[in-house]
């Protein structure tokens, strides 16, 4: 018999395993969600991409097929080349592909018209195009660049065609251009329609993570050196012009945010030169024996720096973000008697230099003042996105400007044009059936490849794509569209293919990789006028696809000008040249001078590639041309208000720089620096004291100084490349 | 009523062009004008789908124009 006792405790133990039971279920669940979370917010995305791209591809073909059109492969092959993760990307790319589509058509119909009778003519003709196409590419920024890529590509798929049947030549227009317009609507609706990826959420998460970096250098200082996160930030800036750029046709946020972010960038290009110029000042004072200079400015940084952090932290919320700016305007208050109090307390230490810290404040001050205008618009955009309406309308910040260096441009252009000469010319010369699409690939690769800063990497991963593509071509050709027998076998046919393609594209490291294996699967894929497979002009069409990539490939290894050493030289030379036109060009404001310095160094390549010890002395050079092309600019806004006689001091000191900066020689540099000598004694010796307010001279005082620092900062490296010049 | 004096097709530059597609540019020109003014006014903040709404409004406008010519 059991007791109640032993009845008791058995149901004390069911009990308790109960409750570790429930506890491990509950875990379990725990885990799952976690798990389930995770994937929804990682793995689903990709899963969700890959459902709409064969949707689309589903979509454009069955229209396609419906209208009875010549090459439904063409509406898929568009459908390849527009899709992309974010829906409001697909609907920039279509934008600026259908109006490179029209004016493309329209111009090979012109070409049609003037030249049929005669090849030469026409391939000049068509020459010249291509090249101003692949100008275009390299110009542009973003899907414009892209129109330029299409407008050339354009004139092979209907002009060349259009050749050999002239009086075909308007038919041929008008089914591509629907064939087009099937898969830019399918894939557009698509995107929008099925899942959308809005890029709201990475501009903002870009816009965070910029200002979360920005606040811990500001705060912690910058350990590990300043050419690093410098780089980064100008990545960052980038990659927001290019989410902005696309943010057009998005019905979100990011829409009507266009124009705050474009000054957002602007704000935070200004903020951080000056931080980097500030900080560059200081560790050029601390490398002095005795450098009270350098703690009086840190000591008058320490509070900015304790001011962007909460407890160590980057500001996340509003309310911090409140705080934040609230201390940044503390700060500026009572900055001007704290650096008094500095001066002061220096003129103890007869030998510290008190000009240098009073140009150190100077820049602290302006850092102060930037730092609140980006605060402002960094709210604004994070805080309270709601609040825009009105708020929005003001800002007129222009467009981020380009620098064009008219050399590569023409390099380009040519290796464009004679890409498809020398392809027009076998095609020619050996009667060859398949040198339209050879042309078509070439004319693909130089102009889409212009603007890569490593070409010939690019062309390589392009080729891999390309060879599985052929690949599979042949299996789909030879056994699964000999079996197909209607549209949903066709569908199941072109499905591994559709989702290789997605699955590589969606992969930054393997991005070209799927496009080339896109391009080529449904260039050559066997169902456009007769369904199934053509041995003959399979191999053909295999061998002009990989003619074409061997002579774009030698033009690119031919004419590779971003890796010539020629290249790096001459974005050096253009610092320069910058820094002289910000001397000498009255045109030149602040901002366009700091966007073209960064646009220049953005397109030399070197934002890339941030670990190489050539990005490093790129980096250098920039932050050097920064440095002293806003003293100069900051120089001439002094000067402006200032009478004849000092005016025309300044306008000298200005030539001086200027013709150092064209000819870095130690002469002119002796030059500028007994000039600047001279300039400051005759400001300080207070000889024409009337002729200029105190807050003047002061302003010039310490802008002059500066640029005698930084000038005379630059006499080792100076050194170094004449002595190195003269060795060899 | 006013299909009876649209034509169905008629000639551009000695093209034919079916007045659909005249009717499909205007569409996309009218709601290009209207999602502006929804964008602005902020309609869309109260919108469910607001790429459906746009896609709906298109294809609606599109048939109104459509059933005219036809």
């Amino acid at each position: 018999m059991l007791s109640t006792q032993h009845i008791n405790h058995c149901i004390q133990r069911l009990l308790a395993g109960m409750a570790l039971l429930r506890q491990g279920a509950r875990l379990v669940a725990v885990c799952l969600q976690q798990a389930g979370t995770d994937w929804y917010r990682q793995d689903f995305p990709l899963i969700g991409y890959l459902f709409k791209y064969l949707l689309a591809a589903f979509l454009a073909l069955w229209v396609a097929l419906k209208m009875e059109m010549d090459q439904p492969a063409t509406a898929l092959l568009t459908v390849v080349i527009v899709m992309h993760f974010r829906s409001g990307m697909v609907i920039t790319k279509s934008y600026y592909r259908l109006i490179g589509t029209v004016i493309g058509i329209l111009f090979s119909m012109l070409l049609v018209a003037w030249f049929a009778q005669d090849r030469f003519p026409f391939f000049i003709a068509a020459a010249l195009w291509i090249g101003m196409c692949t100008a275009g590419s390299l110009v542009y920024r973003n899907f414009q660049s892209y129109g330029f890529v299409l407008a050339g590509y354009t004139l092979c798929i209907v002009g060349l065609p259009a050749t050999l049947t002239p009086w075909h030549t308007f038919q041929i227009a008008s089914t591509r251009m629907s064939e087009i317009g099937v898969g830019l609507l399918s894939a557009t609706l698509v995107s929008e329609l099925v899942l959308p990826q809005r890029l709201w959420e990475n501009i903002q998460a870009v816009v965070r993570s910029k200002f979360r970096d920005f606040s811990v250098l500001l705060g912690t200082g910058a350990p590990a050196g300043l050419n690093q996160p410098f780089l980064k930030f100008m990545q960052d800036i980038y990659q927001l012009e290019a989410f902005r750029s696309s943010a057009q046709f998005e019905t979100d946020d990011a829409r009507v945010h266009s124009a705050t972010i474009n000054r957002l960038n602007v704000q935070f290009m200004a903020v951080s030169t000056t931080y980097v110029v500030l900080q560059r000042l200081i560790q050029r004072l601390q490398t002095r024996v005795a450098s009270k200079e350098a703690d009086a400015l840190q000591v008058l940084m320490q509070p900015l720096s304790a001011a962007v952090l909460i407890d160590g932290q980057p500001a996340s919320h509003a309310e911090a973000i409140t705080r934040v700016q609230q201390a940044v305007a503390a700060f500026q208050h009572d900055f001007d008697t704290r650096l008094a109090v500095q001066l002061q307390h220096l003129l103890m230490h007869p030998e510290v230099n008190q000009l240098e810290v009073e140009t150190g404040g100077e820049l602290l001050s302006r850092l102060a003042k930037e730092l609140t205008a980006y605060l402002d618009t960094y709210a604004l955009l994070v805080a309270q996105p709601r609040a825009r309406k009105v708020a929005s309308r003001e800002f007129t910040a222009d467009q981020l400007h380009m620098h064009i260096d008219w050399l590569p441009v023409s390099i380009a252009a040519t290796r464009g044009a004679l890409t498809l000469l020398i392809l027009a010319a076998i095609w020619m010369t050996i009667d060859w059936p398949s040198g339209i699409l050879a042309m078509t690939l070439g004319v693909i690769t130089s102009t889409l490849f212009a603007a890569s800063p490593a070409p010939m990497a690019t062309i390589r991963q392009f080729s891999v794509g390309v060879l599985l593509g052929i690949v599979l071509v042949y299996i789909s050709n030879v056994f699964w569209l000999t079996a197909v027998h209607d549209y949903v076998m066709l569908c199941i046919a072109i499905t591994p293919a559709v989702l290789l393609t997605a699955w590589l594209s969606a992969r930054p490291a393997t991005t070209l990789v799927g496009a080339g294996l896109g391009i080529a699967y449904f260039l050559m894929v066997g169902f456009n006028q007769a369904l199934g497979d053509n041995p003959v002009k399979y191999f053909n069409d295999s061998i002009a696809l990989m003619v074409a990539l061997v002579v774009s490939g030698i033009m690119f290894s031919l004419t590779d000008y971003a890796a010539s050493p020629w290249a790096k030289a001459r974005v050096f030379t253009q610092l320069r040249k910058l820094v002289v036109d910000a001397c000498l060009h009255a045109s030149m404001t602040a901002p366009i001078f700091e966007m073209r310095t960064r646009d220049l160094i953005q397109r030399s390549g070197s934002v890339h590639r941030p670990q190489e010890a050539e990005s490093v002395r790129v980096v250098e050079a920039l932050c050097a041309a920064l440095e002293v092309g806003h003293a100069v600019l900051a120089l001439r806004a002094v000067a402006r208000g200032v009478l004849a006689q000092p005016y025309q001091l300044v306008q000298r000191t200005l030539t001086l720089v200027a013709s150092y900066y064209k000819q870095p020689g130690l002469a002119q540099q002796q030059a500028v620096l007994q000039w600047l000598d001279h300039f400051l004694a005759w400001l300080q010796g207070g000889e024409y004291a009337d002729a200029l307010l105190p807050s003047q001279v002061r302003k010039l005082t310490t802008q002059l100084h500066f640029i005698r620092l930084v000038i005379a900062a630059e006499m080792p490296q100076d050194q170094a490349s004449t002595s190195t010049g003269a060795d060899s | 009523m006013m299909h009876e004096w649209i034509p169905r097709e008629f000639a551009f530059l000695d093209a034919h062009v079916p007045t659909l597609f005249v009717a499909f540019l205007l569409a996309a020109a009218a709601i290009w004008l209207i999602d502006k003014v929804l964008a602005a006014w902020g309609i869309y903040d109260l919108v469910w789908y607001p790429a459906l709404l746009r896609v709906s409004l298109f294809f609606g406008l599109f048939s109104v124009f459509g059933l005219m010519v036809y």
